[in-house]
């Protein structure tokens, strides 16, 4: 495989999935298409060395990560909420919960993000975080539970078919 | 009010997705514009390398630069006497007063012949003061060898002297606190505005350039949120005219613009002030030209006042200048 080859096909196979996360993470499918965008555009940059590695796809992602959350988007927070409020929403439940996502700590959404939305396991996502396993167990639990405070006061369905509030 | 259970929060999220389909450029567009980057950062690596032996000519050539207070070294300021940095600190808000305001650090020093893969600040650029990885080892081999100018070990101290002495807001000239995390630091810098309180003008971010507890902070940016600076992009080329614009909220500002370069004492090129104010509104200014931009990173700066003192607030942003001079 040549290394366009390779390229092209980790930015195919992989670029939906970190979109999605990102979108989790930012609020904005826009700013998420931007950041993983972005992101793949640093890869390549750098392929000789990315392209060697066992899993490109998290340097890719970190980076998005990184940029998401570190100010490549300076103004993220205004924009965030002004998004939110306007942005089309794929159902009513979605919406809130994005919105309640945006609302958490930093590094609870990141956890929450990178474990049930990447699909990394604790031990994964401690490591990405660089941060214990304790904490990161301690991050997940404060974060589900804020979002079930946030997404309970809200009153309405958190998504499809799972109702809540009232 | 209905509880819901955190299994219901994690397979909500697992269905969370995009509301639209998202306009992806092709793969080769990518390619392209990644190798255009590919090649900036070869120039700028060979322009730090010629740096670099440049200053280790200079070391042998002037020693004494190292150990004497001869008449031609920068100034330097008393590093404040605080806490030291530490992972998810928030220091109170305090005053520093700086009554010296240090140079950019150019200083020559001993510099090994060989010369080690330079750490990268990636994703960030760094605004100030070193310009290249070469400067930060000459300061770190002067620093542990007599205490070499010690502000750059501090953050807040680093980020008031990108403000006062760099950027020349001489009237914002307090730090208000300072938080670190896994991402550097994030200095909230401002003004006292009637007995104790203050006013933040902006928050400035460092991170630590190199390994080590000795590694010095470096400016790479601005937190911003009711005023920022997104055109141009971080990180983008520059070119003139120079069109700068974001969006800000507040009631009569005026949007001044400044181009400059750490190793240039004025700036390279300028914007006056335009009225601005609103909620999250729109902003631009036209700098028409920036003249002698050598540095690999120029820093392009926004500033409003005028109500209470002439620098209110700031936000930076950081263009690569060697592109444009390849180019050129």
């Amino acid at each position: 495989m040549t290394e366009n080859e390779g390229f092209d096909e980790l930015y195919g196979s992989t670029r939906e999935d970190l979109v999605r996360q990102l979108y989790a993470l930012t609020g904005d499918v826009g700013t998420a298409r931007d950041l993983v965008q972005e992101a793949f555009i640093r890869a390549w940059a750098r392929w000789d060395k990315v392209g060697g590695y066992d899993r490109p796809e998290a340097w890719v992602r970190k980076v998005a990560y990184r940029l998401a959350v570190d100010g490549w988007r300076r103004d993220r927070r205004t924009v965030l909420r002004a998004d939110v409020a306007t942005a089309p929403r794929p159902g009513p439940g979605e919406g809130e919960l994005l919105a309640a996502l945006l609302e958490l700590p930093k590094r609870e959404r990141e956890a929450i993000v990178l474990h049930h939305i990447a699909g990394l396991s604790v031990e994964e996502t401690a490591a990405e975080l660089k941060a214990p396993v304790g904490t990161v167990k301690s991050w997940l639990f404060r974060g589900r539970e804020h979002l079930a405070c946030l997404l309970g006061d809200s009153g309405v369905e958190t998504t499809k078919g799972v109702v809540a509030g009232g | 009010m209905a509880e819901i259970s955190t299994d219901q929060i994690g397979r909500a999220l697992g269905d969370l997705r995009p509301p639209a389909e998202v306009d992806w450029e092709p793969a080769g567009e990518l390619r392209r514009l990644g190798g255009e980057r590919r090649a900036r950062r070869s120039r700028i690596r060979a322009a730090a390398t010629g740096l670099a032996l440049a200053a280790l000519v200079a070391a042998v050539a002037v020693p004494v630069l190292l150990t004497g207070d001869s008449p031609g070294r920068p100034s330097t300021t008393t590093a404040p006497t605080g806490p030291s940095p530490s992972e998810s600190t928030t220091v109170p808000a305090t005053s520093v007063p700086v009554t010296t305001v240090p140079a950019p650090t150019t200083v020559p020093a001993t510099t090994p012949t060989t010369l080690p893969p330079a750490p990268s600040l990636a994703p960030y650029l760094g605004l100030w003061p070193f310009t290249d990885y070469g400067a930060v080892q000459t300061w770190e081999a002067a620093y542990q060898a007599g205490g070499h100018e010690p502000w750059h070990t501090d953050p807040g101290q680093s980020a008031l002297s990108f403000v006062q002495g760099y950027l020349g807001f001489s009237d914002i000239d307090t730090v208000v606190g300072v938080t670190t995390d896994s991402t550097g630091a994030h200095v909230a810098v401002g003004f006292h505005t009637s007995g104790s309180a203050t006013s933040t003008a902006a928050v400035v971010h460092l991170v630590r350039w190199g390994p080590g507890t000795d590694a010095p902070w470096e400016v790479v940016g601005t937190d911003d949120t009711s005023f920022t600076l997104t055109t141009p992009a971080y990180g983008d080329g520059f070119s003139t005219p120079l069109v700068v614009g974001g969006t800000i909220t507040g009631v009569d500002e005026s949007v001044s613009v400044q181009v400059r370069q750490p190793s240039s004492a004025t700036p390279l090129g300028s914007a006056a002030g335009i009225p601005a104010g609103g909620t999250g509104s729109p902003w631009t200014q036209t700098v028409g030209s920036v003249d002698g931009a050598t540095d690999p990173v120029l820093t392009v700066v926004a500033v409003t006042g005028g109500h209470l003192q002439a620098h209110e607030r700031f936000t930076v942003t950081a263009l690569l200048a060697n592109a444009s001079l390849a180019a050129g």
